[in-house]
């Protein structure tokens, strides 16, 4: 269950940046999960809910938006989805789940095999916007 | 607006550390694994220590440390394996031990997330085996490591002494503690005294050579035989009579 260090994770640096802006209470919390982490929600959600309490988000709202993953490739340009490839072997995903840059050690660009591909987008975890009273 | 959650985290791992010591170089090939590893069981002896593995590219510390081929446990966040008193963490557990090609942003992200998620709890030294460069690895160290007290580690051959000074002067001007300077491959027939004389011309201090031991690597295949090394007990040398921990 790491993602309780996730959740722990977000809670901290949404307070941080609430308190940056003179922010006395925050009120929403938008958090984006990327495909290719593939995080669970339901546990972080969890989490979330046991550490807000006693601070500033105490009764904020914790808002999960699912991004999709996709890929381009350094040497070709091609463009793909995770969904394209094939990536079904559990201790793979796995890997991928703790370390999502590890996909560079088992999947290859599908038009010309290259390892030089960048994650454009739906890596992992990260927080898109905070809302707040001050 | 884009906040990366796992930036505060790190920060703050780094901070609740007694001491975090990156073994650094900027030459590849001098021995920082082999020293890490060993520097980490021997400290282990002492205090309660960590071993990062940063070498992405290059890991090897779990091959010394016969570490499980499995993932790590997880209770909140990644529960590091210990060996011999040694909490220890590497991409390897990840890799399959497959390659892992990737450019500078990715080793950065994989960095924050490593060190995001894994608990070192009530660990008071951390020791850091960084790859060789001052490429993204140190550049992240210097930018989320604001505890570090390096090692840095060279070998007689000018080709290293000239990189390690170009090290000690970026280390130097970013105001950078540097514990010292270990000579590593030092063969028998030398006695000179420029590694020596470099640290001081630097003020860092010269905590000693190691000689060079050709047969060291007939010793690597297990942790039982690399601890009744020659090469080991110089370690635990060095570390009892210079080391300020």
């Amino acid at each position: 269950m790491h993602e309780w260090s996730l959740a722990e994770a977000v809670l901290k640096s949404s307070v941080e940046e609430a308190q940056k802006r003179d922010l006395k209470r925050l009120t929403e919390v938008k958090v984006v999960l990327g495909e290719l982490q593939g995080i669970e929600e339901e546990i972080v959600k969890f989490g979330l809910d046991n550490l807000k309490k006693g601070t500033m988000a105490e009764n904020a709202n914790f808002i999960f938006i699912k991004e999709h993953a996709s890929f381009q490739c350094r040497n070709c340009q091609n463009i793909w989805e995770l969904r394209e490839v094939d990536l079904n072997d559990y201790s793979i995903q796995e890997s991928i789940h703790f370390v999502p840059e590890v996909v560079h050690s088992f999947i290859r660009c599908p038009k010309c095999g290259s390892p030089d591909f960048e994650v454009v987008r739906g890596r992992g975890i990260y927080i898109k916007e905070i809302s707040g009273e001050d | 607006m884009m906040i990366d959650p796992r930036t505060i985290m790190v920060k703050e791992k780094f901070a609740a550390f007694k001491y975090v010591i990156p073994v650094i170089s900027g030459k590849g090939g001098v021995g920082k694994s082999i020293i890490s590893t060993a520097l980490s069981l021997v400290i282990a002896k002492k205090f309660k220590t960590g071993l990062l593995d940063l070498d992405f590219w290059g890991a090897s510390d779990h091959l010394l440390l016969e570490a499980k081929n499995q993932f790590p446990e997880e209770e909140k966040g990644i529960l590091p394996e210990e060996i011999k008193g040694v909490k220890f963490m590497t991409v390897a557990y990840y890799t399959q031990d497959q390659p892992l090609p990737m450019r500078g942003k990715e080793y950065t992200d994989a960095f924050l997330e490593l060190m995001a998620v894994t608990r070192w709890d009530d660990t008071e030294c951390l020791i850091i085996d960084m790859p060789p460069g001052m490429s993204d690895p140190f550049l992240d160290i210097l930018k989320y490591v604001k505890n570090g007290n390096c090692l840095v580690i060279t070998i007689p051959s000018r080709l290293s002494l000239n990189i390690v000074l170009k090290t000690l002067t970026i280390l130097k001007e970013q105001n950078i503690k540097i514990m010292g300077l270990i000579e590593n491959m030092r063969p028998t027939s030398n006695n000179n005294q420029r590694i020596n004389e470099l640290a001081r011309s630097y003020k860092v201090p010269y905590l000693g050579f190691i000689p060079y031991y050709p047969d060291l690597d007939n010793y690597l295949d297990s942790l039982s035989d690399f601890i009744s090394t020659d090469f080991f007990q110089q370690i635990s040398s060095i570390v009892s009579k210079g080391l300020s921990l």
